[in-house]
């Protein structure tokens, strides 16, 4: 098996959007918390497209679902309590929600790597950091001891882990938690997966090494032509490394659009919030919250899930009906029913 | 994050802050809610009841001997039947039952009185002293709990009390170590240095504080050790070296019932049928207990 | 490692003079007076005195302790008060039968209770995993002689399977010594495998949950390597501290399980020199057994080491 990524640049020019499927399609995704009692939507009717190449953020507070919905695409909920209702996620044509669980093992690590929010509690503490990766890494493909080992060191110096040879044979907690993280993209990437879910990578970490990890992440995307998504609550996070944004709400998607689109022209009040919110270097300016907290799955208001803390909200327009995700353009969308009306605060503005 | 495991023995989670009326309240729902325990605990009391007021039941004394009617089975004079000494098998379990039970109790509370107030002032005190105590404990440990009692019995002589005193210190190590795990959480807290800068006494202190915070968990841990009681109770009398006759628990039945075991296996099966009522009852209720007060909600 | 082992072994000599002073100072505290035990009520003072002299009873506690110690030093741990019997010789003895039946179970309990375990701990909540929950529990609170009862009273007097009574010595024949063992085995076993299996269950449904086992289900690890290997080196930690303290309460055990099948192991011989007040023997089985258990806490040690290499550190 070759396994050093093939050097052929895609101009993505050439790539039309529309004659090949995309990298990744959820359409419909329906997450519940299920139990005693009848299941409890949680993400209702979730649609997302994740182009070829591009890297996508994922963003929303916590409970907004944006974790529930990439643990969905790689089938990595817990049964007992979460479950996916209803919807299709598509790996490249493939409808992955209806593989047997033998297969989806085949797809995760190799077609789907995952990096989690917590390197301090996301590596084995009971295996050394080679046994973790080499393990994976002989899982998808048919590799001697030893191989499978130089191919860790090679993965440990490619994420820019100093002295590899050395931190192969070291447990997780004998290294720091940015380095940590190294070895948890090292493990995500060791298959060279086309798609990378990255669920709030640099959330645990302080922000020097957060700048860091997410300039690997973008860097290892384009080496190794990975169609990425980034799930954040920080649309800082956004700004640095991705080329589309979806804004989750409430278990649904209020706005998407291109990452200068969305910054410069938002669409939707939540995202003028969220913008409004964001540190401003130079300009001496009170930091907004948002008032009031986000709804719990169950109590999701009947009509917008963000009237009741919207300043634009109007009654009987936005409480009385379900509001649609209306389509403005190709890959851009918002949910709200006084769109037209109104014109929103982007950055800069 | 370090992951902590259930304790052998018993819990190690211990609620962070003290017990209110209302979670006491809402902890007794809880309980309440689970039907295999909530049945555990009415079995438990009712065998405790019969226990208690068996001279009320209208039974035939239990030490009556009626040799005419020896090894009788069931009938509506003895509804158990009678033992090799025509004595009434119902009436000779519950008198028995009485006396394993108070067994259990004194075996829990030597337990209790050598392991908790030690635990409790050694997790407070800390240093030295601590360290030595502790490793006195670990070292009481590391002889095999029933051969420790043995030796016990051995050297004090051979009855109830003495038999249940050395059980109750074999259990003392488990009492001791919550108490001092729970003493030693609580004094870091901010609290404890608050109430102690306010000028409150020390041992005002651990009253309000730390038993509040332990109790739970000592609740559970007297519930494994009563039901632990029980059997080894049985077991030491069933050698001879607890309860003498002619009182009897329902171990020292055993021992006269396993030699007609062919010809009377009832009288073995019958005092082993509510020695393992007793036990599983009181762990039953302990482990709902146990998850209930660390609000695990598993099944 | 090397230097942990020693530490320990270190660590246990003086351990094991503290448990020994300490059941040696509780005889000064025994009501009875073993000359006139051994001599039965008949005895006359004179002769009550010249006992005493002959087994040392007149001397201060702490000479007593003295030659005691010096004695064990030399091998030698006293003899018993009836029928002048080296202690050493007894217990030599009664070790073969108490080892068979004690490892036995041991090994048996650790290739039931470990696999179900880890079985039922990644499906809890399951039908099954609430049957065999329920059933642990049941087995938890039989005593274990009233099952070598019952045993013996299906399997040998009703069916005339297996011999009622247990090995008195071990002959080196193993398919005759495994017939007398097996009925005392089960016995011993049952309460302490359904002790680990819930151990084990507890422990395995807690790291089924953490994040690290998640990473290992996202990189495709197949079912059988997660559960044997990522979550079962997790997860063994507490089962082989637990088996380690089994050992030793299976060794009391063994006393009661001993006498009900008639074997002539440690714990019998124990019991009888409990009934008789033969405090020498009951010394050196407690210094046996408290040893054995001690090495026993050390290999658990050492499995916790290779196990959690975390623990290392400290």
């Amino acid at each position: 098996m070759e396994l050093t990524p093939v050097q052929v640049k895609v101009p993505s020019a050439i790539v039309t959007a529309h004659a090949r499927p995309p990298a990744l399609q959820v359409d419909g995704l329906v997450i519940g918390l299920v139990g005693r009692r009848a299941p409890m939507p949680v993400v209702t009717g979730l649609d997302l497209t994740l182009a070829r190449q591009e890297v996508l953020g994922l963003v929303g507070e916590s409970g907004s679902g944006k974790t529930l919905t990439s643990l969905a695409i790689a089938r990595l909920l817990d049964g007992r309590s979460v479950q996916v209702l209803a919807g299709t996620v598509t790996l490249f044509g493939r409808d992955l929600l209806t593989l047997s669980e033998a297969q989806m093992r085949s797809v995760r690590g190799k077609e789907i790597g995952m990096i989690f929010q917590d390197p301090m509690t996301s590596l084995d503490p009971a295996f050394t950091i080679g046994y973790q990766l080499t393990s994976v890494l002989r899982r998808h493909f048919d590799l001697s001891r030893q191989a499978a080992r130089r191919r860790a060191v090679e993965l440990l110096g490619m994420v820019g882990i100093g002295d590899p040879r050395r931190r192969v044979d070291q447990y997780p907690h004998q290294i720091s938690g940015g380095m940590r993280q190294r070895v948890m993209i090292a493990l995500a990437i060791s298959c060279e997966p086309k798609v990378l879910i990255a669920d709030e990578p640099t959330t645990a970490l302080d922000a020097t090494t957060q700048a860091q990890i997410l300039e690997l992440i973008k860097d290892l995307a384009q080496t190794l032509h990975m169609s990425t998504i980034i799930t954040t609550h920080d649309l800082g996070v956004v700004a640095e490394v991705c080329d589309t944004v979806a804004v989750m709400y409430a278990g649904q998607i209020v706005e998407q659009a291109t990452t200068e689109q969305l910054f410069y022209h938002p669409q939707h009040p939540y995202t003028e919030r969220l913008l409004l919110a964001l540190p401003r270097v130079g300009v001496e300016q009170e930091m907004l919250g948002i008032p009031g907290a986000p709804p719990r799955a169950g109590q999701f208001p009947e009509g917008c899930r963000f009237a009741p803390r919207c300043g634009h909200a109007v009654e009987p327009d936005c409480v009385a009906h379900v509001v649609p995700l209306e389509h403005l353009a190709p890959g851009r969308t918002a949910r709200c029913v006084r769109r037209p009306e109104l014109t929103l605060r982007g950055v800069r503005t | 994050m370090t992951l902590t495991y259930p304790d052998a023995a018993g819990p190690s989670v211990l609620p962070a802050a003290e017990p209110s009326e209302a979670r006491r309240v809402a902890t007794l729902r809880a309980f309440l809610h689970r039907r295999l325990a909530t049945t555990a605990l009415v079995v438990f009391l009712l065998i405790v009841l019969a226990a208690l007021f068996a001279p009320l039941l209208g039974l035939p004394a239990p030490n009556v001997q009626e040799l005419a009617a020896r090894l009788q089975g069931p009938s509506w004079k003895h509804l158990l039947g009678t033992d090799e000494l025509g004595r009434d098998q119902l009436a000779r379990i519950l008198a028995a039952t009485r006396i394993s039970l108070w067994a259990a109790c004194q075996a829990t509370l030597v337990g209790v009185v050598l392991g908790v107030p030690l635990g409790l002032a050694m997790g407070l005190v800390g240093g030295r002293l601590d360290s030595i105590i502790s490793r006195a404990f670990d070292t009481l440990q590391s002889i095999p709990p029933l051969i420790l009692a043995i030796a016990i019995v051995a050297i004090v002589g051979r009855s109830l009390t003495p038999a249940m005193i050395a059980i109750g210190i074999v259990f003392s190590p488990t009492f001791y170590r919550i108490s001092r795990a729970a003493a030693a959480t609580v004094a870091g807290e901010t609290y404890i240095e608050a109430s102690r800068s306010m000028g409150q006494r020390t041992h005002k202190i651990v009253l309000t504080h730390v038993l509040g915070n332990v109790s739970s968990a000592l609740i559970v841990q007297v519930s494994i050790t009563l039901a632990f009681g029980i059997l080894a109770e049985a077991a030491l009398s069933y050698l001879g070296l607890g309860v003498q006759p002619p009182s009897a628990s329902l171990g020292s039945m055993l021992t006269s019932a396993a030699n007609l075991l062919n010809a009377a296996p009832q009288l073995v099966i019958e005092p082993g049928v509510v020695i393992i009522v007793l036990a599983l009852c009181i762990s039953l209720v302990g482990d709902a207990l146990r998850d209930v007060t660390s609000g695990e909600q598993v099944g | 490692m090397l230097q942990m082992i020693m530490r320990r072994t270190l660590i246990a000599v003086p351990l094991l003079l503290i448990v020994s002073f300490a059941v040696f100072a509780l005889t000064a505290l025994s009501p009875t007076d073993p000359a006139r035990a051994i001599l039965g009520e008949g005895a006359t003072p004179d002769s009550v005195r010249a006992l005493r002299h002959q087994l040392g009873l007149d001397q201060p506690l702490l000479h007593r302790y003295w030659t005691w110690l010096d004695g064990v030093f030399h091998g030698s741990l006293g003899r018993s008060w009836f029928g002048n019997v080296p202690v050493g010789t007894k217990i030599l003895q009664g070790l073969p039968v108490t080892a068979a039946l004690v490892l036995s179970s041991l090994v048996l309990t650790a290739i039931i209770a470990v696999p179900a375990g880890l079985y039922a701990g990644m499906r809890t909540g399951s039908p099954l995993d609430r049957v065999a929950s329920f059933a642990a529990g049941l087995g938890l609170a039989m005593p274990e002689f009233w099952v070598a009862l019952l045993l013996i009273l299906v399997f040998s007097e009703k069916l005339h399977l297996l011999p009622g009574t247990g090995a008195t010595s071990i002959t080196g024949n193993v398919l005759d010594d495994a017939k007398h063992l097996i009925l005392p085995i089960v016995a011993l076993s049952l309460p302490q495998i359904c002790a680990l299996f819930r151990q084990t269950r507890a422990s395995t449904a807690l790291v089924a949950n953490q994040d690290y086992i998640r990473t290992a289900r996202a990189g495709g690890i197949s079912t059988h390597e997660l559960v044997w290997t990522r979550v079962a080196k997790n997860a063994l930690v507490p089962s082989a501290t637990l088996l380690a303290l089994q050992l030793g309460r299976m060794i009391g055990v063994a006393a009661v399980v001993e006498s009900v099948t008639g074997m002539h192991g440690i714990g019998s011989i124990a019991v009888q020199a409990a009934l008789s007040s033969d405090i020498p023997i009951i010394l050196g089985v407690v210094l046996v057994t408290a040893a054995v258990v001690m090495a026993a806490n050390l290999l658990a040690d050492i499995a916790t080491h290779y196990l959690a290499p975390k623990a290392r550190q400290s």
